[in-house]
Parts: structure tokens; C-alpha cells; sequence
């Protein structure tokens, strides 16, 4: 059985909106709060007017750890899989695919690319030492 | 650590006012359908047997019975109105909480003012759930819109991944180790192996099993780690009064609290809403946490009775350690009695957090058997859960005293 993408709307949009070269995140157009995960509604103000925007995409590793077990075949033949939480710059916090296995407190990168069944994950890359300082 | 931050925008908003009180609430009648791993039955099923457990526990008649409120992962498409066509019950007050494993606490309170404002008489509250073999992986692969957006893509772990997190974060910060984890798990091992009836009541736990148990995600191994089980735990809630007219044991509530999305702001959860309500839960109820004689904490991972024990002041913040290391858990150590019956980790996880509730009323019942607190008469009970994100987002708990008779 292969890993389902069972997005709502919101999560759906943020696979539209990714690009290759820029996190997109969804923004208020009201307060200009960043959020995540996506939703409908500002966290912050309550608007619906919610746009996607490239964002800062620096960020800070909070916690990582490597799976073990997974609830899905498709994830099985890939452990250790290794998922993160970064502090980003922006003020949002979100889950990863630790691609570029950063450490607690490591600098990195997030962003967003393409999966299998049409998800779109959030991944660490690697971050110059110059760029790294917010 | 800059866990005291609460300059975002959107934090919890002062929570000066506190509850009345719940004079005059009895609970009574505490039931278990006996826990099992699989099982071809429905959550209805299960639930109907707490109910007739309820009944024939407490020699109330169906019919007396005016107000229910369930909480169930697995009852849907059915609702707590299903039931009432199901069991042939005509009730005037219902109530269905779908707040994870703060549902039991919270189902209590609902029920307990339901009965002080006369909104009904007599409340069955119950948890149930089944479980089959594709049902775990449906309720964690639906669990949230935010789960199904932002994580379980990641990985598909289901709540080990959040909590591998959590665990990780913890240790870092407050120099946590495993063995430490472990002194809870084998605590709740050895209770449950005096508990008729807890699913893994019958295996031997020692700290050399759990540490060389195979990994599931990050510090989080096989022992960590919460059994999904079908199962269904229930009481009935009254008046004092009415509970003396039946000759029933039963327990008073001195004091109990929740908040919900508390401290949205910290990076990793290691604290829950437990602090914003202590200090008032204990002065409503004119004790301290010294004179509680056994807890029960919703146990999903270790880590999360750490935040439980530190957020209801047995210890300060990120000293539950220490406090592990230096205090007996187990039912008969003579330190702090804690999830007496085993708890989730050693009885398995059905059923949103009644476990603990009705553990607490045995207790203060003095019928629990092998595993009987000696002179029970104060115990605390407390609810974490729904991980919508990264983080459990309720805490609940509640301080019961034994009834005088």
C-alpha cells in the first residue's frame, strides 16, 4: 500500500506554491503573520485573507530523532527515517525530513520538495556559515 | 531555555478566574470491560458493556439513568445519540468529548455540573474504544487536519514521531536519561503485574528489559511506548446525597481544572496548561501536593508523566529526574503511588483517559484489590491529549477525596 496523500485544501495549496529556489508560506495579508501548518484562518487576527509568500527559510534545529517503525510500507524500506523540528526565522515551527541531518542548535535550511503520491515535504538542506546568523 | 516566553500574539489569555466548587458531586460505581489487544467487537459493544457494568454495579435501574457522555476513537460514524437508540436509554442531558486522554477528567467535570445545576440525575460517563488490526493506523493516518497535512507525510509514525521530539527535547535540556524514563515504566510494570486484568500484568518488567528493548524512534523504545488496546472504563455521577441513599462507597471532587492550548509559543512542549491551574486547584481543595496519597497521570510516554508531575507540583520545572530517581512509584514503595493499576504503559490504551479516573475511585473505594493503596483517601487524577500538531494540546486534572460514609 503506498503512502496517502490525504491533504485538505489549505495542505494542498502549500504543494502548489512550493518553488525550488524559496520557501512559500502561508501569510496574512491583514497582520502579515507567517503560519504553519496552513490553514484557513489567521492564528494571529482571525482574517481569511491568506496569501502564500517566499519566507525567510533559515532556521534552528530544535529536536531530531531517526524512526525506526513506520505505519506504512512505503516508509519501512526507508528507515532510519530521519524527522526533525526546526524553529524557523520566521517564527514558525515545523516538522522535517532531516535530509541534511542536522544536529540540535545546527543551522539549516528548509525547503520544500516534491514526494511520492503527490505530498510535498518540508526538507533541512545545508546552510553557508556566512548566512547562517539571522 | 527560553520556555517563559509568552510574548506571542496569540498566548493564553489570564486565567485569574477559577471554577466553583463541586460540593454535593459523588461518583460511584467505577467499571472496566476487560481490556484486550484485538477484538471483532465495536466501540458500541464496548461501551454497552461498561454501561450494563454500570447498572449492575450500582443497582440503579436503565431507566434512572437520564444523562451519558462517552468519548470514543472508534465509535464513529455513530455518535453518543447513536447510543441512546442502541441501548434503549431516553436521557435528558448527553454529552460526547472528543478530547483524547483528557476526556475521562473532563467528561467528570461536564457530568458533575450537569448534576449540581439539575441538568440531570444520574450520569453514565464512559470511554471505550475497539481496536482491529488496520483501526490504530486509520484513527493516526485521520487524526487531525493538521496530522494529515504536516505529519504523518513525515515518516507515517504516528504520535512516536511528536513524542521522539518531546522525549529528545527534555533530555537535552533538563539532563533526562533513559534509566529514568525506565524507573516509571518498571514502577507501572510491577503494579500491574498485582492488577487482574492489565494486558501485560502478567510479563516481568526490569530495568535491564527496558534498556535493551528495540528502538522505535529516538530515545523512544518498545517500552516507551503506548499499546492501543480495545477496552471501555465507566462510572456514574450523582449527588452525595443520592449515593447514601444507595448505600453505594463513593468519591467527592475537592477541585479540577483544564486548559487547553497553553503555552502555544514554546518551541517543544515541555510543559502543558497543568501550571496555569495548580496553585488554584490546590487551594480549592485545601491541600498540597504532599498530601496526595496516589496519581494517576495519563501515561501515552513517559515524558508526558514528567511534564504531569512537574506541571502538578511534585517537583519544579525539569526535576522530574530527580524526583523519579529518588521517589518509589510503585503502589506499595511507600513514595508516591503513581497509575496504580499499571497504568496505560502496562494496561494498554483504550477508552481517552477513564483509565485513571476509575483507578482513582477504586482506590479511594478501597476495592482495588492486590494493588490497594493502604488508607487511600486523597487522590489526583490528571488528562493530557490530542497531539493536532506537534504537541498534546489538553490537560486536565482532578483532586478526589474518598466519601464519608
Amino acid at each position: 500500500m503506498n503512502t496517502p496523500a490525504r491533504h485538505s485544501d489549505p495542505g494542498r495549496a502549500l504543494a502548489q506554491a512550493a518553488r525550488a529556489d524559496a520557501l512559500v508560506l502561508q501569510q496574512c495579508r491583514h497582520c502579515h503573520t507567517v503560519q504553519y501548518p496552513p490553514r484557513e484562518i489567521c492564528v494571529n487576527c482571525l482574517s481569511d485573507e491568506l496569501h502564500w509568500k517566499p519566507v525567510d527559510n533559515r532556521g534552528t534545529v530544535l529536536a531530531g530523532s531517526d524512526l525506526h517503525h513506520s505505519l506504512e510500507p512505503d516508509y519501512r524500506q526507508q528507515l532510519p527515517w530521519k524527522l526533525a523540528a526546526v524553529q524557523l526565522d520566521c517564527g514558525v515551527r515545523v516538522l522535517v525530513h532531516n535530509r541534511a541531518a542536522g544536529a540540535a542548535g545546527d543551522r539549516v535550511r528548509v525547503l520544500a520538495q516534491p514526494h511520492r503520491q503527490g505530498n510535498t515535504l518540508l526538507v533541512t538542506a545545508a546552510i553557508d556559515e556566512q548566512e547562517a546568523s539571522p | 531555555m527560553s520556555q517563559d516566553n509568552t510574548s506571542s500574539s496569540h498566548h493564553c489569555a489570564p486565567c485569574d478566574p477559577a471554577p466553583g466548587s463541586y460540593d454535593g458531586v459523588a461518583l460511584i460505581a467505577p467499571v472496566t470491560v476487560p481490556y484486550t489487544r484485538f477484538s471483532d467487537q465495536s466501540a458500541a459493544w464496548f461501551i454497552g458493556r461498561a454501561l450494563a457494568g454500570l447498572v449492575r454495579q450500582s443497582g440503579i435501574q436503565k431507566q434512572h439513568i437520564d444523562g451519558l457522555c462517552v468519548s470514543s476513537f472508534t465509535l464513529a460514524p455513530d455518535s453518543v445519540v447513536s447510543l441512546t437508540e442502541h441501548f434503549g436509554l431516553c436521557t435528558r442531558w448527553l454529552e460526547q468529548i472528543p478530547l483524547g486522554g483528557a476526556s475521562g477528567v473532563i467528561g467528570l467535570r461536564r457530568a458533575a455540573r450537569a448534576i449540581q445545576c439539575g441538568d440531570a440525575d444520574i450520569v453514565a460517563c464512559i470511554g471505550g474504544d475497539t481496536c482491529r488490526a488496520q483501526s490504530f493506523k486509520a484513527t493516526v493516518a485521520n487524526f487531525s487536519t493538521f496530522s494529515s497535512d504536516a505529519v504523518y507525510p513525515y515518516g507515517a509514525a504516528g504520535p512516536n514521531g511528536p513524542f521522539s521530539l518531546i522525549t529528545q527535547k527534555y533530555m537535552d535540556t533538563y539532563g533526562a536519561e533513559r534509566r529514568d524514563f525506565g524507573r516509571i515504566c518498571v514502577a507501572q510494570r510491577h503494579n500491574a503485574n498485582h492488577t487482574p486484568g492489565a494486558l501485560l500484568g502478567d510479563k516481568k518488567l526490569d530495568m535491564d528489559d527496558y534498556l535493551q528493548a528495540r528502538p522505535i524512534a529516538g530515545p523512544l523504545h518498545l517500552y516507551d511506548c503506548v499499546m492501543p488496546c480495545a477496552g471501555a472504563d465507566g462510572f456514574l455521577v450523582t449527588s452525595v446525597e443520592r449515593a447514601r441513599a444507595l448505600q453505594l462507597p463513593y468519591a467527592t471532587v475537592l477541585a479540577a481544572d483544564e486548559r487547553h492550548n497553553a503555552f502555544s509559543a514554546d518551541p517543544v512542549q515541555l510543559r502543558g496548561g497543568w501550571q496555569l491551574f495548580r496553585d488554584s486547584l490546590y487551594q480549592r481543595a485545601g491541600i498540597g501536593p504532599a498530601d496526595i496519597d496516589l496519581l494517576q497521570t495519563y501515561d501515552d510516554y513517559p515524558v508526558i508523566c514528567m511534564l504531569q508531575l512537574e506541571g502538578l507540583g511534585f517537583c519544579a520545572q525539569g526535576a522530574a529526574a530527580a524526583f523519579v530517581r529518588d521517589t518509589a512509584l510503585t503502589f506499595d514503595g511507600g513514595g508516591l503511588p503513581h497509575n496504580t493499576n499499571g497504568g496505560q504503559l502496562s494496561g494498554g490504551q483504550a477508552g481517552c483517559g477513564y483509565l485513571g479516573v476509575v483507578e482513582t475511585l477504586r482506590q479511594l473505594n478501597r476495592s482495588a484489590g492486590d494493588h490497594q493503596v493502604p488508607q487511600a483517601a486523597i487522590g489526583m487524577v490528571s488528562g493530557y491529549g490530542m497531539v493536532n500538531y506537534d504537541r498534546g494540546l489538553c490537560a486536565a486534572a482532578a483532586i478526589l477525596a474518598r466519601g464519608e460514609r
